[in-house]
């Protein structure tokens, strides 16, 4: 093949930090995305690396461990990410501020200004887990002039399943490839 | 003395995992680690800093492996030395996957 045709058929390269507070399932999603199936993990104590292929687009998947001491790490560890994926725990009512303080946090911080973010409302399958408005409305997301023009879209999943984790992951491809 | 506040590990699962191996290494190398043992680490300068560098295996519940990954293990995570190697790693590692 020659140099320009491989050149042409090179993937797009993207890197994605998924964070949230700890238990709130994002090793088993980032698991789940990468063997198709759910495996028992142990709380993260730093950082996993996965590297995801999808459609024309190579993903540098850093799934931050969430634990509250390991969350000053993040902003070191996100440098580059072209997009968030923020993990909540539907089920978690007691510690939804935090979460929200959490992803503000991140939200403000200038060096994403406009990285497209995916909440993903984990464990739906919880009997009493927050609804997505629910969810919307807790974290003040529908707060337009605090978005700007960051693009976001919130997707409801039970990772231990797989439900929903693949769709939340082709709405980050399909933001990435517009970049 | 430095204090140990807590350990950090990094798993790392790319598709270029030698290549890999080799540049953590070589970022080991440069923060001022020296192998003191095959995959073991002591820190040059600041003797309560250790790590562990090994290929580590994921496994599913049954015990079968998935898949083969990198695994550093640093003594501290906290150590502004260990700060150098989060940098170097969140900037080379979303980099081109060729072998």
């Amino acid at each position: 093949m020659s140099f320009l045709a491989r050149l042409f058929r090179q993937k797009k390269q993207f890197k994605i930090a998924i964070i949230g507070l700890d238990s709130a399932g994002k090793t088993t999603m980032l698991n789940f995305l990468r063997f198709e199936k759910s495996i028992e993990t142990m709380p993260t104590i730093g950082v996993n690396v996965e590297v995801l292929q999808r459609k024309n687009v190579n993903l540098s998947i850093f799934d931050l461990g969430g634990q509250k001491h390991f969350r000053n790490l993040w902003g070191t560890l996100m440098k580059g990410a072209s997009a968030i994926i923020f993990v909540i725990d539907s089920s978690d009512r007691l510690r939804i501020e935090e979460a929200k303080a959490e992803l503000w946090n991140v939200l403000l911080d200038p060096q994403y200004p406009d990285a497209p973010l995916l909440i993903v409302a984990n464990k739906q399958d919880i009997p009493g887990a927050m609804t997505i408005e629910e969810i919307i409305l807790a974290n003040n997301l529908n707060n337009l002039e605090k978005m700007g023009s960051r693009s976001w879209h919130i997707q409801p999943t039970v990772a231990t399943t797989g439900q929903g984790v693949e769709e939340a992951i082709h709405w980050i491809v399909i933001e990435l490839d517009k970049l | 003395m430095v204090e140990i506040s807590r350990p950090m590990i990094l798993r790392i699962g790319t598709p270029t995992l030698e290549k890999d191996m080799k540049r953590i290494k070589k970022l080991l190398i440069s923060a001022g680690y020296q192998e003191v043992e095959v995959g073991k680490y002591a820190h040059g300068s600041e003797p309560m800093l250790s790590a562990i560098l090994t290929m580590g295996e994921l496994t599913d519940d049954t015990g079968e492996v998935l898949k083969e990954v990198i695994e550093l293990i640093l003594s501290d995570a906290d150590s502004h030395v260990n700060q150098t190697i989060y940098n170097a790693l969140a900037t080379v590692f979303p980099l081109e996957y060729d072998k």
